[in-house]
C-alpha cells in the first residue's frame, strides 16, 4: 500500500494539466438538448482523440492509450480541476457502452464500434428501462424474434437519455419469453436510425428534454448485433451496470471534491441571513461544510481503493454500489447546502447541473443521482445482499 | 384543551378543498419551462376574494368574517395542499397590517380584490422602516399595487408604483417572483409587529402552506406506491419505502400539531407565542422539504419529470422556504 505516484504518472499528470489548461473549450456547453449539444460533445471528443487523450485505459488496438486505471484516475482529477466540459452525449459510449464491448463483444464488433466512439463519430444511448421495468429490470418485455439472420424488435423503452441524438443503443430485449426471466434476455447493439424507431422527448425537472421514450415497431437488426450469446444478455447487462456504477461515476466523485471547495469559498464571502457575519463564520454552516468536506475526502479515498481493487480483478464488483450510493447522498447534501447558502438568490433557476458547481440546476439535477443507474434503495439491497450476504427480502 | 377541528372548521376545510380541486387542479408543467399565463386568472382571483378568503381572520369591525388564526391556518393549509398560485398570503397579511393601522378603506380594497399586494422579503434581514432602502425579494409581483413586509419588530405596506421590479426566472414557474432595490421608499403604513401579532401570523400562515404541501405530497406518494408494481408487488410493500412513508407521516403529524398549537398560543397571547410560531414554521419547512424529496425518490424516473407532480411541491417549497425569514434566522430566534 502506498500513495506514491510513479515518476511516469507524475509526468503524465503534468502533461494532462498543461494540455487541458491550454485546450479546453472556451465556449460553454450549449444548454439546449439538441443537435447543438451533440455537435459540441462530439467535437470535443474528437479533439481529445486527435491529441491522444481519448480512451486512456482502452486497448491500443481500438484507438486507446492502454495506460491503465491510474492514468484514468489522474485524467479525471485534472479534468475536474480544469473544469473541462461534462461528457454529455458521450457518457454512455465512453463510460459503459465501450467498456462493455471491450469486455464482451466479438473482435468484429469491437473493431467496428470502439474507434468510432473514441473519435467522436457516434453517440450511444442506453435502452434498459421500460415503463413497467425500472428497478425490476429483468422483467423487461420488449421482445426480439429471430427471423433468419435478423432480429425483429417490438416494444418500448423509457428514460433513454440522449436517444433523440443517438446513433447506437445498448438495448436489452427478451429473446426467449419462456425461459426464467434472467435467462431469456439478450444485449443488442441497436442502430438508432433503423426504420420502425420513434422517439418522444420527456421534459425533466432541470428543464431539459434529454430523457426519451423510444418505441420499436418491428425494427430489424442483424443477428450479429447481439453482444455475448443470445439469451445471455443479463450477464452482459451486469457488466454494463458494474461499469456504470463503478468507474462511470469516478469523474463525478472527483468533481465533488472541487465543488465543496467552491461552496466553502462562497461561504467565506457571502453574508449569512443575520447580516453580521459570513456563512463560514456561522458555526452551523462552517461545521456542516467541513464535515461534508471530510465525508467527500473519505469518498475520494474509497475511490482510490476501488481503483486499486479493480486492478486486481477483471471487472468492478458489487462494491461499486457503495460508491454510487454514497456519491449520490453526498452530492444531494452538497447541492442542498449550496442552495441553502445561495439563499434568496437561489430563487432564480440558473446554472447547469452538468457543469458541476453550485447552482439551483445542480440542486435539481442532484435528485437524479439516487434514481438513475439503479435507485439507492436497490443499491442498498445489493450492498446488503450481494456484498454482505444478508438474506434476500 | 381540544386540538381537533370543530365541525365548523371541518366545513371551512371541505369548502376550500372542494373549490381548489375544481379550479386549481395540481398538474405538471410538461415542456413549458416558462410561465405563459398569469399567476392567477383575474376571474378566479375575484371569485376567491368574493368567497371571503382574504378576510376570514379579520374582525367584523374591520370588515372581515371574524374567525381566528386557527381558521386562517386551515385556509392556508388547504391553499398549500392545492399549490394555489395567487397573492393570498400577502393579501391577508396586508389586510391585517392595514387594519392595525386603522386604514379601513385600504382593508376594503384589499379584501375585495380591487388592489393586489406582493410579499416583500428583505435580503439582509433588515427591519421594515418608514423609509426603506435595500434589496428586496418579491413574490406575487404580478399586477401588485402594494408590497407588504413583515419583519420581527415592524411591519409595513409600501406602494409599488415607483418601484422597478426585475423579474426572476423562478424555480417554481407558477409564481411571479422578482427583485427590487428600494431606495428610500416611504411606507404607506408602518406598525409594530407585536401589536397584533403580525410576525407570528406571517410565520404561522407560511407554516400552514408548508404543512398542506407536506400532507399532499405524502398522499400522492402513498397512492403511487400502492399502484406502481415492481418485482410482482406494489412498491409500497418494500420496507425502504414504508420507512420513508412512516417518517413522512410523523413529520406531518408533528408539524400540523405545532401549527395549530402555535395558532392557539398566539390567540391566547401566551408569553411563548413567538417561539411557538417560529417552531411551527421550522417544523413545517422541514416536513415540506423532506417529504418532497422522498416523493421524487418514491416516484423513481417519473419523479424526475415535469409530467408528474412531485417536483411541483419541491419547487414551491423552495420558494416558501425563502419568504419572510430564512431558516437559520428562524432557528436563532426560537
Ligand atoms: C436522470 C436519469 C437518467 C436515466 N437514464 C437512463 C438511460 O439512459 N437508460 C435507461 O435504460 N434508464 C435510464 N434511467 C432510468 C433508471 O435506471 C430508472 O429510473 C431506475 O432504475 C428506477 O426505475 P423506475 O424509474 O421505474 O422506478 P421504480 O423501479 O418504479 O421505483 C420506484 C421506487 O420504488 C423503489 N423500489 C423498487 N423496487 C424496490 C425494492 N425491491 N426494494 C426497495 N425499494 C424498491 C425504488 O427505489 C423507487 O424509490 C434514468 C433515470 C434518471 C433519473
Amino acid at each position: 500500500m502506498d500513495l506514491e505516484f510513479t515518476l511516469e504518472e507524475r509526468s503524465f499528470r503534468e502533461q494532462v494539466r498543461t494540455w487541458l489548461e491550454e485546450n479546453k473549450p472556451s465556449e460553454p456547453r450549449p444548454k439546449s438538448d439538441d443537435l447543438e449539444q451533440r455537435n459540441y460533445d462530439l467535437a470535443w471528443q474528437r479533439t481529445l482523440y486527435d491529441n491522444g487523450w481519448a480512451g486512456i485505459a482502452w486497448p491500443k488496438a481500438y484507438g486507446g492509450r492502454e495506460l491503465g486505471t491510474i492514468a484514468q484516475l489522474i485524467w479525471f482529477e485534472e479534468y475536474a480541476k480544469a473544469k473541462a466540459p461534462y461528457l454529455g452525449a458521450n457518457f454512455v459510449g465512453i463510460n459503459h457502452g465501450g467498456p462493455t464491448l471491450i469486455a464482451r463483444a466479438t473482435e468484429e464488433q469491437k473493431t467496428f464500434h470502439l474507434p468510432k466512439i473514441l473519435k467522436g463519430e457516434v453517440v450511444w444511448c442506453q435502452g434498459f428501462s421500460e415503463p413497467g421495468s425500472g428497478s425490476d429490470l429483468a422483467s423487461l418485455s420488449t421482445k426480439a424474434v429471430v427471423d433468419g439472420d435478423q432480429l425483429v424488435i417490438t416494444g418500448q423503452k423509457i428514460w433513454t437519455s440522449f436517444a433523440h441524438i443517438a446513433d447506437y443503443q445498448e438495448l436489452l430485449v427478451r429473446t426467449d419469453p419462456d425461459a426464467p426471466k434472467h435467462k431469456g434476455i439478450s444485449w443488442v447493439i441497436c442502430d438508432m436510425h433503423a426504420p420502425g424507431i420513434t422517439i418522444r422527448q420527456i421534459p425533466t425537472i432541470i428543464r431539459g428534454a434529454e430523457f426519451c421514450e423510444v418505441f420499436y415497431d418491428e425494427v430489424r437488426l442483424p443477428l450479429s448485433s447481439v453482444v455475448g450469446n443470445l439469451n445471455d444478455g443479463w450477464s452482459v447487462a451486469m457488466s454494463t451496470l458494474s461499469f456504470e456504477r463503478g468507474t462511470g461515476f469516478m469523474a463525478a466523485i472527483i468533481e465533488l471534491t472541487t465543488t465543496i471547495e467552491e461552496l466553502i469559498d462562497i461561504a467565506r464571502h457571502k453574508k449569512s441571513p443575520d447580516g453580521k457575519r459570513t456563512y463560514f463564520q456561522d458555526d452551523e454552516y462552517r461545521r456542516k461544510l467541513l464535515s461534508l468536506k471530510a465525508e467527500i475526502m473519505a469518498l475520494r479515498s474509497a475511490t482510490y481503493r476501488a481503483i486499486s481493487r479493480n486492478m486486481r480483478q477483471d471487472a468492478p464488483g458489487p462494491e461499486g454500489s457503495i460508491l454510487k450510493l454514497v456519491m449520490s447522498d453526498l452530492n444531494q447534501k452538497l447541492a442542498r447546502l449550496g442552495v441553502d447558502i445561495l439563499g434568496i438568490e437561489a430563487l432564480a433557476f440558473g446554472g447547469s447541473h452538468r457543469d458541476g458547481g453550485v447552482s439551483t440546476a445542480a440542486w435539481l439535477g442532484s435528485f437524479s443521482g439516487s434514481i438513475a443507474g439503479g435507485t439507492s434503495e436497490i443499491q442498498r439491497n445489493i450492498v446488503s445482499e450481494r456484498v454482505l450476504g444478508m438474506p434476500r427480502g | 384543551m381540544d386540538m381537533m377541528q370543530s365541525p365548523e372548521q371541518d366545513e371551512i376545510e371541505r369548502t376550500v378543498a372542494a373549490f381548489l380541486t375544481e379550479k386549481f387542479p395540481v398538474r405538471g408543467h410538461g415542456h413549458s419551462f416558462k410561465r405563459t399565463e398569469p399567476e392567477i386568472a383575474d376571474e378566479l382571483w375575484q371569485e376567491c376574494c368574493n368567497l371571503g378568503w382574504l378576510s376570514l381572520g379579520l374582525s367584523e369591525e374591520a370588515g372581515g368574517v371574524g374567525y381566528g388564526l386557527a381558521e386562517e391556518a386551515i385556509l392556508f393549509r388547504e391553499l398549500g395542499r392545492g399549490l394555489a398560485p395567487g397573492p393570498f398570503l400577502s393579501g391577508v397579511l396586508a389586510a391585517h397590517v392595514a387594519a392595525t393601522a386603522g386604514d379601513h378603506e385600504l382593508v376594503a380594497k384589499i379584501i375585495s380584490g380591487e388592489v393586489r399586494v406582493a410579499l416583500a422579503t428583505p435580503l439582509n434581514t433588515d427591519e421594515a422602516s418608514a423609509s426603506f432602502s435595500g434589496d428586496i425579494s418579491l413574490v406575487h409581483t404580478e399586477r401588485a399595487d402594494y408590497a407588504v413586509m413583515i419583519t420581527p419588530n415592524k411591519s409595513a405596506i409600501y406602494a409599488m408604483e415607483n418601484v422597478a421590479v426585475e423579474p426572476v426566472d423562478s424555480v417554481d414557474i407558477s409564481l411571479a417572483v422578482g427583485r427590487a432595490k428600494f431606495d428610500n421608499v416611504h411606507a404607506l403604513h408602518l406598525v409594530d409587529s407585536g401589536a397584533s401579532s403580525l410576525y407570528e401570523r406571517a410565520l404561522i400562515l407560511a407554516a400552514a402552506i408548508s404543512v398542506g404541501m407536506a400532507i399532499e405530497v405524502m398522499r400522492i406518494s402513498v397512492e403511487y406506491s400502492k399502484t406502481r408494481e415492481q418485482f410482482g408487488k406494489p412498491i409500497g410493500s418494500f420496507q425502504a419505502l414504508k420507512t420513508y412513508a412512516a417518517y413522512m407521516a410523523s413529520r406531518c403529524e408533528l408539524a400540523e400539531s405545532q401549527l395549530f398549537f402555535a395558532a392557539l398560543a398566539v390567540e391566547a397571547r401566551f408569553e411563548s407565542a413567538r417561539s411557538e410560531a417560529l417552531a411551527a414554521r421550522f417544523n413545517a419547512n422541514e416536513a415540506a422539504r423532506i417529504n418532497g424529496e422522498h416523493a421524487i425518490q418514491i416516484h423513481g424516473g417519473y419523479g424526475y419529470t415535469t409530467e408528474y407532480t412531485p417536483y411541483r411541491f419541491v419547487t414551491r417549497n423552495h420558494v416558501i422556504e425563502r419568504i419572510i425569514t430564512l431558516r437559520s434566522a428562524v432557528i436563532d430566534a426560537i
